[in-house]
């Protein structure tokens, strides 16, 4: 035993006072400062140690005291927890949206506070590229919803090492059907499976981020939505998209069965990858950092030149592009009680060194271009590559909805996946899935 | 013929001790861990034999606030919501044992379906429902006070979404039908001539109520009370429902939440307060358990 | 005008009425009727149906009927209340209870043991069982199966399903004993001791006299264990959530989850009617087949 009885009291005697100094110093403090609290929401280790390391910065900079209040770090819990709030009207003054194609179902609803006014005024306003203004944006009303803090280039991420001592060329490949050619030829040459994007029930919403949208947006003159805001799923597009995936799962040029294990990213990224039985994956800045960095669980040696980027290449030819999401943005409740307050702060985290500091504890980048002039911004590291590539970047603009297209292209893939449907029936599926839940008039039908 | 006999007997006894023992092994087995773990200076989500043991997690509990939040809002709003069903029960219970009027026998049927409905089938109306008291509510408190401060105090304790009040409403509706199950049998079982006797008196309605049919309908308060207590103290759906804000947080859903920080768990901690979380539903199912069988009557277990 | 005191009495007996069934009326009666209306409507908490929900007639309906996530979780329901109220806990309730008809030890010592599970708080089940289903070679079970040679297993993804009703077996055991207990309690001991005397085996004793005696106990078991058990939802969800891929995704698991982490309020309130009917038929059936007296 490490503790007597008499140990035992005496700490618990000492505890009580604690509790009590503690509550007569809180109770002083109250009295003596007189500044507003503003709540903000938090989540995940990483970026709760970035917000609380620039609290008091932050406090100054806007006259408030803020409250932080953690909420539960994956990503499914936080989000709903968060939307129940804000639908209960109690929402924290200000949070954020973790992926810019949540915020149009989140405006929509009438949960967030149009920035509009405040964000046209805000001298870091000028520095965003048009893409990201355009992101923060609703679809449907063009009101500015969220303040940008940083963003996820992605691309493709391949075994430059491996590749150079197979002799395999590691030159951008220019289109689809050059990407397959050197997947074929990794195939025959090591036996190993050569490409891998995400698709399946169990990976959710990341088939669609991390799978089906990098192939979506290779078309240079196809766009997700019609002028009306409807989704354009039963075109060709989508369908030449899904035959991607089909010939990939025929050709045996991708992993099949990890994805329909739970966790299936697991296997494949964390484990096939590092070990070099999987040669190119899609992914995100943010994976030379949490997927094979040198904290993660099987770290790759040399991470930055062992594993190299190629961007996307189109299914036509054209350019190929990278693709950048605009994550964790900043907004404010539409029903805070102190909203032109909140809407400073939201302002304030939308600053260079608020999104430095986030930028480089989740390998991302900022979102705003003059970060280049502030000091920090050499501990990025090669991540300023990744930055360089943000104004020439792409994104899939979504709207209202986008949960339920995500949801439709999880199954359409996993139909793929288990061999129940050709790309022609996923496709379908995808259809008949968006309709049944919001109705035929949500699909484009010209 | 004896001896094969009392050899029969002795191999149906040892077959007996076997199951027994079985049984019993699978039923204890998964605590081990929780009670090790709670005293272990080392705690893991395995099962180990600490090297040393302290108290030192429990006297977290106590310094650690959501600790000590946890087990006081838990203990509140069980404690109210417990409360308030006796009260209701009680009533209830007697109006249904005394009446003969026609609604009596509708009543008590479609109480028993009342407690065939599934919770989780509910969660979706009651959300909206509690939605709109809720919105209620808070129009109410911003015409009350214009201080934030206060405002917000309020809604804490008056919010159906994320309020004291809420919660103890809700667990309160969703003991009820046992709980009145339980007293209507016990009133049942109270002769009726104590209260004519009382009335005759000139007793009123009340007063016989207080004075004679409380006192003698006691051990049917307790069981109501403690399948009341138990089944609202264990409930998680609710709190996961209806709960938000870390200072609102009960044991389940606090506990829950710092399981989900699944690169940070403190196993000293969440099993220190398994066993406090624990320890009162036990002791209430030790007394209630001899009340258990006469809860079955009407359909479903406490 | 006085009211004579007949009427006062009966006036008082709905006053006390009032608040319990303003409560329940509230909470419960009043949302299961309202689950109907909401089931025609594409009610959300996302999107613009988040504001302005509308009617859309049967399409929620029309979606559930095709939607294999659905039947795979009617399914799962099935499998769970089977494995778990059915088979597993009847089994061992009733072989618990045979046994502490025997002459032995420690009687309340066995049964204070096998009742514990069932005071546990659903989260904590969740918890000890996370613990007890760890993988790797440290995981409790995998210890266990250890000394018979068996290799560790991630029990909670290989056999997932067959863990949860494993759990919820275990926590129900001392409710089928004590029901079934009292059942054999009611048994005329004569009447054994009449077979014995004419030379019955225990297992013509158990098929012949026991088991046939024991019926309508174990019918009211039977149908409180089904409902309760198409009740659960915390238990399944600290464990599993309902996955991995569905495969453990009860319909309490299943309304959650299509209502709030889909977000579609209209089609979760779609399948909850389905369930508050299957559990009204079953209560149906139950008030006339066992004749209720109330």
């Amino acid at each position: 035993m490490s503790l007597n009885i008499r140990q035992l009291l005496a700490q618990f005697a000492g505890g009580l006072l604690f509790v009590t100094g503690a509550a007569v110093t809180g109770a002083v403090a109250a009295e003596t400062i007189k500044k507003p609290t503003l709540i903000i929401a938090e989540h995940r280790s990483a970026r709760l140690a970035a917000l609380y390391s620039l609290e008091e910065v932050i406090e100054a900079r806007v006259g408030v005291n803020l409250k932080i209040v953690e909420y539960p770090a994956p990503a499914q819990d936080y989000f709903t927890k968060l939307v129940t709030e804000l639908r209960a009207g109690n929402a924290p003054d200000v949070f954020t949206i973790p992926r810019d194609l949540q915020l149009d179902d989140l405006a929509a609803a009438g949960y967030l506070a149009d920035l509009s006014p405040a964000m046209q005024a805000w001298p870091g306003y000028r520095h965003l590229p048009e893409l990201i203004k355009s992101l923060a944006k609703g679809s449907f009303d063009d009101r500015s919803y969220a303040v940008p803090s940083i963003v996820a280039i992605e691309q493709l991420y391949y075994r430059h090492d491996l590749l150079e001592k197979l002799a395999i060329s590691t030159a951008q490949p220019q289109d689809w059907q050059d990407l397959l050619a050197r997947a074929r030829q990794i195939k025959t040459r090591t036996g190993q499976f050569p490409l891998l994007f995400p698709a399946g029930l169990t990976w959710g919403m990341g088939a669609y981020t991390e799978g089906y949208r990098y192939l979506l947006a290779g078309f240079s003159e196809y766009k997700l939505l019609d002028k009306q805001g409807r989704y354009r799923l039963a075109e060709d597009a989508p369908r030449q998209a899904f035959e991607f995936y089909q010939t990939l799962i025929r050709e045996d040029l991708m992993p099949v069965k990890p994805l329909l294990n739970p966790e299936p990213w697991v296997i494949p990224k964390y484990e096939m990858f590092p070990k070099g039985q999987l040669m190119i994956t899609t992914c995100g800045t943010w994976c030379r950092v949490f997927d094979w960095g040198a904290n993660s669980r099987n770290p790759i040696a040399n991470v930055e030149q062992a594993v190299g980027t190629w961007k996307i290449p189109s299914v036509d030819g054209s350019q190929p592009f990278v693709l950048a999401s605009m994550v964790y943005a900043w907004a404010v409740n539409a029903q805070s009680r102190q909203r032109p307050l909140a809407t400073q702060l939201a302002l304030a985290l939308g600053e260079v060194d608020v999104a430095l500091a986030y930028a480089q504890k989740l390998g991302n980048v900022p979102a705003r271009m003059d970060a280049k002039q502030h000091p920090q911004y050499a501990a990025l590291g090669t991540l300023s590559e990744a930055h360089q590539q943000l104004p020439q970047a792409r994104a899939l603009r979504t709207t209202v909805g986008a949960n339920v297209i995500m949801a439709g292209v999880a199954r359409a893939t996993e139909a793929l996946l288990i061999g129940r449907e050709d790309a022609e029936g996923a496709q379908q599926l995808l259809v008949n899935y968006v309709s049944s839940v919001l109705g035929d008039e949500a699909i484009s039908k010209e | 013929m004896m001896q094969a006999q009392t050899h029969l007997e002795q191999a149906t006894q040892k077959k007996a001790y076997l199951t027994l023992v079985a049984i019993s092994f699978f039923c204890v087995i998964p605590f081990f861990w929780v009670l090790l773990a709670a005293f272990d200076p080392q705690a893991t989500q395995f099962l180990s034999l600490p090297k040393e043991l302290t108290a030192g997690h429990f006297y977290n509990l106590l310094v650690n606030e959501s600790g000590v939040r946890w087990i006081f809002n838990s203990v509140l709003i069980v404690g109210l919501a417990t409360l308030l069903t006796l009260v209701f029960a009680g009533f209830g219970g007697y109006a249904l044992s005394r009446t003969s009027a026609w609604w009596k026998r509708p009543l008590l049927y479609a109480i028993i379906l009342v407690r065939i409905v599934p919770p989780p089938a509910l969660i979706v109306p009651v959300y909206k429902v509690m939605l709109w008291l809720n919105s209620a509510v808070n129009n109410v408190i911003l015409t009350l006070t214009e201080n934030v401060e206060q405002q917000i105090l309020l809604s804490r304790i008056f919010s159906f979404v994320d309020g004291y009040l809420g919660l103890v409403l809700i667990h309160t509706a969703m003991q009820l039908p046992l709980a009145i199950w339980i007293m209507k049998t016990f009133f049942d079982a109270i002769p009726k001539d104590y209260e004519e006797a009382a009335a005759l008196d000139g007793a009123s309605q009340m007063q016989t109520v207080r004075r004679v049919l409380i006192p003698l309908a006691l051990p049917g308060f307790a069981a109501a009370g403690l399948f009341a207590f138990i089944n609202a103290w264990g409930d998680f759906l609710m709190p996961l429902m209806f709960t938000s804000s870390p200072e609102l947080q009960t044991l389940p859903l606090g506990m829950f939440r710092a399981f989900l920080r699944v690169d940070a768990i403190d196993y000293g901690f969440l099993t220190a307060l398994a066993v406090i979380y624990t320890l009162p539903a036990v002791i209430a199912f030790s007394f209630a358990r001899k009340y258990l069988t006469q809860t079955f009557s009407g359909g479903v277990k406490g | 005008m006085t009211l004579s005191f007949e009427t006062k009495r009966q006036l008082g007996y709905r006053l006390m009425m009032a608040p319990a069934l303003l409560l329940m009326g509230a909470f419960i009666v009043f949302p299961a009727f309202y689950a109907f209306s909401l089931s025609l409507t594409n009610d959300a908490l996302l999107g613009f149906a988040a504001k302005e929900s509308s009617f859309v007639g049967l399409r929620n309906f029309t979606r559930l009927f095709g939607d294999p996530l659905f039947w795979n979780s009617l399914k799962v329901t099935l499998v769970f209340v089977i494995g778990s109220a059915v088979i597993g806990q009847f089994v061992l309730g009733f072989a618990a209870a045979l046994c502490l008809q025997q002459p032995v030890k420690y009687k309340s010592i066995f049964n204070a043991i096998i009742c514990l599970p069932n005071a546990v708080p659903e989260m904590v089940v969740g918890f000890l069982w996370i613990s007890m289903y760890a993988s790797g070679e440290y995981g409790t079970l995998n210890r266990i199966i250890a000394w018979f040679g068996i290799a560790p297993q991630q029990w909670l993804y290989t056999f997932p399903l067959f863990s949860i009703i494993i759990v919820n077996t275990w926590r129900g055991i001392a409710f089928s004993m004590i029901l079934l207990t009292s059942g054999l309690a009611a048994i005329p001991k004569d009447i054994y001791e009449a077979a014995r005397v004419d030379g019955a085996t225990d297992k013509q004793i158990f098929l012949r006299i026991t088991l046939p005696m024991m019926m309508p106990t174990i019918f009211l078991y039977l149908f409180i264990s089904t409902v309760t058990t198409f009740a659960i939802f915390g238990l399944v969800y600290t464990l599993s959530r309902g996955g991995p891929a569905n495969s453990t995704e009860i319909l309490g698991i299943y309304i959650y989850n299509q209502s709030f982490t889909s977000f579609q309020l209209g089609y979760g309130a779609a399948v909850a009617v389905i369930s508050l009917v299957v559990s009204m038929v079953l209560g149906l059936v139950y008030v006339r087949a066992l004749k209720v007296e109330v």
